[in-house]
């Protein structure tokens, strides 16, 4: 689709690249926007001086990039340093609010990735909740249908993958909020969306959550970058998981007064640069188009299911949607991470183990599984070696 | 380099000629590679100071059921005071191959859930 904007196939030409789920590569616009910031550097938001000012605009403009990415407004992008801490974040702080009591419940699901289940693991033990849990359906997706079998009126949140990293999953969201509402449940909906939104187009104002996380490396942006979006109404009354500077409005002996959101959750100095790339990255997805996106990862990861399924002992996990350009699979008398390293051998990047998702694996009865995951430079010339190599290994271990 | 699957490694992981539980097991441990998935189980039946019998019940990769494979043989029919003193220097001779840092964790599973049973 967008190959040659990306430095990496050039530098590693003979890669087959089929790992994205895990991190995606960057294109150049990115990197440049990055040099560009190191070029022009100052702290930002403090400094009475030009470079300051200017590059502090550009941050908060990144900020309005983001939100425009999502369908948010400004005032509801925290930037943090990754999916994983907006989660911890929330995990953290909204406990604390006094409507929340010990016995209260929180709803997972096993198909979520362990930086959903853990933050909240550690908020039931700190708190006295009770961690519920939503199964997989017989297609091996989150079973929605039994929601309303475990939630109750002490439900306080529901933490989920908006797309499975292991089982490529799409979790219908809207229609967790319907349930929810039909029900007359005020459960917070917090969504893991680090897998959608490098895939498709997202608007929160129609998804049904109230809290959402992305990484920005997984979508085409530096390391050290997250977003955590929350409705305003919601932000206003959560305390921060991060105290310091760059946050506080008065700073007393006892007792300080914060900012609101969003400076109040983005204590300390920010990874100015990586936010700055992460600004580079939307622009650059917004320009190619996610709609087009969409269609690509749809499109390619179908043909990659047509060529994959005839490989001898081969076993697709689950029921991927196409959309989520993630295919997981084990092969039959082969450990998944003898599937990786004979791959990877061949400079066929993918993942092996359990992804951080063993509950997703205990779920399907398997220990571990072999993932391939599309990007927007991902093409249908990735497939041929793919299946060469799975076709050599199953004859190699089988004879 | 698909050296790594040489014919050894992997009539071993398909074929473990020490597979199994130990009747009479005097020792048992086990061991977890989280990130992977991978599981191993020790049985051993010691009497007198020797290893009269170990095998292993290994739900892993070929690299880590080769070395359990491999280990166990190596270990059948020593006295105790060989089997505290295994090394992993000892492991990667006995697989014969060049281990990379990332499947290393494959390879030791086995010994360090060893040594957690004496």
């Amino acid at each position: 689709m967008v190959r040659a904007d990306f430095p990496y196939f050039s530098h590693h030409p003979q890669d087959v690249y089929l790992d994205s789920a895990a991190t995606t590569h960057k294109p150049s616009v990115v990197i440049e926007a990055v040099r560009a910031c190191y070029e022009n550097y100052a702290p930002i938001h403090r400094g009475l001086y030009r470079s300051s000012v200017e590059l502090s605009d550009q941050y908060e403009q990144v900020r309005s990039t983001a939100a425009a990415f999502i369908g948010a407004i400004p005032e509801e992008i925290i930037f943090t340093k990754n999916a994983t801490e907006g989660l911890n974040l929330l995990a953290h702080g909204l406990p604390l609010a006094e409507s929340w009591k010990e016995g209260d419940e929180v709803i997972v699901s096993v198909a979520d990735h362990h930086a959903v289940i853990l933050p909240w693991q550690e908020a039931a033990k700190r708190h006295g909740l009770s961690l519920r849990y939503l199964e997989l359906d017989e297609q091996g997706a989150i079973d929605l249908e039994s929601l309303s079998s475990i939630l109750s009126e002490r439900t306080k949140a529901i933490a989920i993958t908006h797309v499975s990293n292991t089982l490529g999953s799409i979790t219908d969201l809207p229609r967790l909020r319907d349930i929810l509402t039909t029900r007359g449940s005020e459960a917070i909906v917090i969504a893991d969306a680090c897998q959608s939104v490098a895939h498709f187009p997202i608007s929160v104002g129609s998804l049904g959550a109230d809290f959402l996380v992305f990484s920005g490396h997984k979508l085409y942006a530096p390391a050290g970058t997250g977003v955590l979006w929350g409705r305003e109404s919601m932000l206003s009354s959560l305390p921060p998981l991060l105290t310091g500077g760059d946050m506080v409005v008065q700073v007393g002996r006892l007792e300080s007064a914060y900012l609101p959101p969003p400076q109040r959750f983005e204590a300390g100095t920010p990874a100015t640069e990586a936010v700055i790339g992460l600004g580079a990255a939307l622009g650059y997805l917004s320009q190619v188009g996610m709609e087009a996106v969409r269609q690509h990862t749809h499109d390619l990861a179908l043909a990659f299911f047509d060529q994959l399924r005839p490989v001898p002992g081969l076993s697709i996990l689950a029921s991927p949607h196409p959309d989520s350009g993630i295919i997981s699979f084990s092969m039959q008398g082969v450990h998944a991470h003898d599937v990786a390293q004979f791959l990877g051998d061949r400079r066929i990047c993918v993942r092996a183990g359990q992804q951080c998702a063993a509950l997703a694996h205990g779920a399907m009865g398997v220990p571990a599984s072999v993932r391939v995951s599309l990007g927007i430079y991902s093409t249908p010339e990735d497939i041929a070696p793919l299946v060469t190599g799975l076709t050599d290994l199953y004859h190699l271990f089988h004879g | 380099m698909d050296s790594l699957y040489q014919a050894e490694i992997i009539d071993r992981s398909q074929h473990p000629r020490f597979a199994g539980p130990v009747p009479g097991a005097t020792h048992s441990s086990g061991g977890l590679n989280a990130s992977c998935g991978d599981v191993i189980r020790w049985e051993i039946r010691i009497s007198n100071g020797v290893v009269e019998e170990i095998r292993h019940q290994c739900q892993a990769c070929a690299i880590c059921t080769a070395s359990a494979d491999l280990l166990a043989e190596a270990l059948t029919g020593v006295p105790t005071t060989a089997l505290k003193n295994v090394t992993s220097e000892n492991v990667l001779s006995a697989l014969g191959i060049s281990i990379s840092p990332v499947r290393m964790k494959c390879a030791m599973l086995p010994l360090s859930a060893l040594l957690n049973a004496v």
